[in-house]
């Protein structure tokens, strides 16, 4: 059996509304996802997906629950852990690219090194070398530079032409291809899309669906929410959500 | 870091009317800071200046004319008595004594001065000793040399302040046969002093021994054709009017008994306190105007930290979307404060130029409006003085902007993006 990325053990999310209202976004969610597997995670408006995928990529914390990852638990992590768990394993693809508008497309994707590079030091190496142990971070192809790293991904998402413009000058399709290059910057393990092809045209949506592909073929774990189920059905493992349940997986 | 200050300047950038207003705002911090200080330290400057010149703790004038002695140096006038010099000496040995300077009052002559035609008392003091006029005039020690005259305010008339601080005054008066040169002039004070002129004592001893002072003559004198006025005799060759003494701190009762114990044909009455007097009555003034400047700084932090808020409530998503990427509270907190702190710094730097600058360029007209003794610091000074409030302006920015940024950071970073969005 291949190793857990993700296990998520009766994890439950609650949002406090006001004094005695409580929205439930999780509900006693288990789920187990394994190295290299590429996973949609699918459901209605307001099903728990996104707070799913902020949970499995650290940038929300559960309610309730055990959360391990990469063989690591992380249900009593600290914010400093969990910032470098995030920086050394996570890459996160938003459904609105939101790249800083003054950089350009190839700042914005070398984004990520400069400020885990600005991280606090000392501590940054401590909680680093202890993320890293226990993730998958991988080794081969990190010994390039990020500025060869940079050139790599912007031919793989074919935007080396345009890499000196600044946001504006591109389109959405072309921002949301710079947002995937900036995410895999740093060689994340795993990637955690929320709606990457949302309010794409057909070309553009197939053209990162067949990105993730290669990523997945390469041994990039993916987690994708979407409500699209023909995107859904491109991957191995659909996850359905309803309510804060796990209604299918 | 020098990454972080270069995303944090295009951020300034990309929002050039937020930039404007932040910059603005922590210009005019500056420019407050610094004027205010400034005045601040004009008025306590003028008020040691006063207490300086008409608040002598003591003065020892010839035995029986100790009635007239405070008043002597208030209104300026010329008075025919006299003592030796060789007062000054055993006085001076009284280790409590910080300070004594002694003047000689001649007469008073009827002359032009500057232009301007008026009876003019003409004291002699000791520019080495002195520590009465000092204060009120931008020449430095030593600088004055024995052809030169000291005026009061007006004695150019009512305008002649304008040349508060030429370093030499192009003006020639001739005074008992003799051509001086007008070095400088006196801070108003309202009182008869205005339009005394002051000579070096040495010159004045030369004049009463009757020396030709010839280095100092005009051609049209040489020539005979200028009516000059001579120094009424007779006076004594070695003979000083009076002896103002500033005391070390507490000691004055001590001193004039010491004095008096002394024997000398002297009378010694006590100064009027005036520097004292003035100390207290401005004291109010002092704490005010500083409770004004820290209202000044604290209000200036609560806009600032009002607008930083509101920046930070708008990039809550951005601030997300950073710690999403791997930067930490810290880096994120940095770049953040980097750009707060360049908008001070660039603000505050604006400020303080303009101020100074402003202040500098429209000195004599404020001195005019104000009739304050703007004694501006030296460059090193203003430096420094510019250095500290830019800092200070840099301050206010980063700390208004860390309590917006410090609670943005506390949430998750994916709250952070769903308030954003």
């Amino acid at each position: 059996m291949s190793e857990t990325m993700i296990q998520m053990q009766n994890i439950s999310k609650r949002y406090t509304l006001s004094f005695e209202v409580h929205r439930h976004a999780l509900e006693d969610v288990t789920i187990s996802i394994h190295r290299g597997e590429f996973v949609a995670v699918t459901g209605p408006s307001g099903s728990g997906k996104s707070t799913f995928l902020a949970i499995a990529g650290l940038i929300d914390t559960p309610t309730s629950g055990e959360l391990t990852l990469a063989g690591r638990s992380m249900t009593q992590a600290d914010e400093d852990e969990r910032t470098a768990f995030r920086a050394s394993t996570c890459g996160f693809v938003f459904q609105f690219p939101s790249l800083i508008p003054t950089m350009t497309v190839r700042e914005n994707i070398l984004l990520p090194t400069m400020l885990q590079a600005q991280n606090r030091p000392k501590r940054w190496r401590k909680e680093k070398g202890a993320a890293d142990s226990g993730s998958f971070s991988r080794t081969a192809g990190q010994a390039i530079s990020p500025d060869d790293r940079a050139d790599q991904l912007l031919d793989r998402v074919g935007l080396l032409d345009k890499q000196h413009d600044l946001p504006y000058r591109l389109s959405g399709g072309e921002q949301r291809r710079v947002a995937l290059a900036r995410a895999l910057i740093h060689h994340p393990p795993l990637l955690l899309a929320d709606e990457p092809t949302g309010a794409l045209d057909p070309e553009n949506a197939a053209l990162i669906m067949r990105l993730f592909h290669e990523l997945n073929r390469d041994g990039t774990t993916i987690v994708m929410v979407t409500h699209d189920m023909e995107i859904a059905g491109q991957t191995e493992r659909m996850i359905s959500l309803k309510n804060g349940l796990c209604i299918r997986d | 870091m020098r990454n972080t200050a270069t995303i944090a300047w295009r951020n300034l950038k990309r929002k050039p009317a937020r930039t404007v207003l932040l910059m603005g705002s922590a210009a005019i911090t500056a420019f407050l800071l610094f004027a205010s200080y400034f005045f601040l330290h004009s008025m306590e400057r003028s008020v040691q200046a006063s207490g300086e010149r008409l608040g002598a703790d003591l003065y020892v004038v010839p035995k029986g004319y100790g009635g007239q002695a405070g008043e002597m140096t208030i209104s300026g006038t010329a008075t025919r008595f006299y003592m030796s010099e060789h007062m000054l000496e055993p006085i001076s040995r009284i280790p409590e004594v910080e300070h004594i300077a002694p003047q000689l009052y001649l007469q008073t002559v009827n002359t032009v001065c500057c232009k301007v035609e008026g009876e003019f008392p003409i004291v002699a003091f000791d520019p080495n000793r002195d520590f009465t006029l000092q204060a009120w005039t931008t020449l430095k020690k030593g600088e004055f040399a024995p052809n030169e005259l000291l005026i009061g305010s007006e004695a150019g008339g009512k305008n002649y302040l304008y040349h508060y601080d030429y370093s030499t005054i192009q003006e020639k008066v001739v005074l008992f046969n003799h051509t001086f040169l007008v070095r400088n002039l006196l801070f108003p004070t309202g009182m008869g002093t205005d339009k005394t002129i002051f000579m070096h004592l040495d010159t004045a001893r030369r004049l009463i021994r009757g020396e030709r002072l010839v280095e100092m003559q005009s051609e049209e004198q040489k020539h005979g054709t200028v009516n000059a006025v001579g120094v009424e005799t007779p006076i004594p060759d070695d003979a000083i009017s009076i002896l103002l003494i500033k005391a070390k701190p507490g000691t004055t009762e001590f001193v004039k008994r010491q004095i008096e114990r002394l024997q000398l044909p002297v009378d010694v009455v006590k100064g009027t306190g005036l520097r004292d007097s003035l100390k207290t009555q401005l004291f109010p003034v002092k704490i005010l105007s500083y409770a004004i400047i820290t209202m000044m700084i604290l209000m200036s932090g609560l806009q600032a930290a009002t607008m930083f808020s509101a920046i930070i409530s708008e990039r809550r998503k951005e601030i997300g979307m950073l710690r999403a990427m791997g930067a930490s509270r810290w880096t994120a907190s940095q770049l953040l404060l980097t750009e707060a702190g360049l908008a001070g710094l660039i603000g505050g730097m604006v400020g303080v130029t303009l101020s100074y600058a402003g202040l500098y360029d429209n000195r004599v007209l404020i001195m005019q409006l104000m009739k304050l003794p703007l004694l501006f610091p030296d460059l090193l000074t203003g430096l420094w003085l510019g250095l500290i409030i830019i800092l200070l302006t840099v301050m206010i920015a980063v700390v208004a902007a860390w309590l917006p940024i410090r609670s943005a950071l506390r949430i998750e970073p994916y709250e952070a993006i769903r308030e954003g969005e």
